[in-house]
């Protein structure tokens, strides 16, 4: 066994025992730490795909933006001291039900279906081609997304502002 | 590693995303379920631009624009959420029902 399929094995058990964690963990806090091991993975799974510069945004956003956030969320709407952090599940059987019905339905389509596969040649890096397409192929969806992310910003600020002013 | 491997992973994050969606209650714990199925979303479509015929930055740009999405979403959900907080001193979904009809 060579290494990267070593890497590989590791990267996709590190994501899959930590989103088990997230899913079924009776702690919130736990739940979030938890996460980040699952975004790690999968960042680490995309460098094995090749995708150097998806990774590194996978990095940034997700566990320096999401995450982040998600735990300011879990800690501000908390009444700190005496709350006990817990997440509260209900419907575990029949959620778990669906779940294994869902997941016996998707591995038979992955597992049935005769995906066209064939290997491409990587590029070197990624960074330079993404860039250029975001200029070129890309540029609408890019100029949308970044309209769209205004608005989520002032749009949030808003809603957390007016709350505020309620009191 | 074959395609099978990554869409494997893939299905197992989307169907522990959806389980929490689904048996939590408290509204971050949902977010967090939310999360685990736009990953496993995104490592499909990468998996699928490197192991298809696809040319693999197609799908990473897929993939960045999913990211901006999830971020933006966690944003507006976060702070629908410290709304809801404010007005119900509680984060429990089942608990929120002033909007019932």
């Amino acid at each position: 066994m060579d290494i990267k399929t070593l890497l590989e094995l590791m990267f996709g058990l590190l994501t899959v025992a930590s989103a088990i964690w997230v899913a079924f963990t009776p702690k919130l806090l736990h739940a979030g730490f938890s996460l980040l091991f699952t975004f790690f993975g999968v960042a680490g799974l995309y460098v094995m795909l090749g995708a150097d510069f998806l990774a590194a945004v996978q990095v940034l956003v997700y566990i320096g933006g999401i995450l982040v956030l998600l735990l300011f969320g879990i800690l501000l709407t908390t009444a700190m001291p005496t709350a006990e952090l817990t997440v509260g599940g209900t419907r575990r059987g029949q959620g778990l039900a669906l779940g294994m019905l869902l997941l016996g339905l998707l591995l038979l389509a992955v597992f049935r279906a005769g995906w066209p596969l064939s290997m491409n040649a990587l590029p070197e890096t990624t960074a330079s081609d993404i860039g250029k397409g975001f200029m070129t192929t890309w540029l609408l969806p890019f100029e949308v997304a970044s309209i769209l992310l205004l608005g989520a910003m002032l749009g949030a600020l808003h809603l957390a502002r007016r709350a505020g002013e309620d009191q | 590693m074959s395609l099978h491997f990554y869409l494997v992973i893939g299905a197992i994050l989307f169907v522990l995303g959806i389980l929490s969606m689904v048996t939590r209650r408290n509204a971050i714990a949902l977010l967090m379920g939310v999360e685990l199925v736009l990953n496993s979303a995104n490592l499909n479509f990468v998996a699928f631009a490197r192991f298809t015929q696809a040319k693999p930055i197609e799908g990473q740009v897929m993939s960045i624009f999913i990211i901006i999405l999830a971020a933006a979403e966690a944003a507006v959900a976060l702070a629908i959420v410290m709304n809801l907080y404010r007005q119900q001193r509680s984060i429990q979904v089942d608990e929120a029902h002033e909007l019932q009809g």
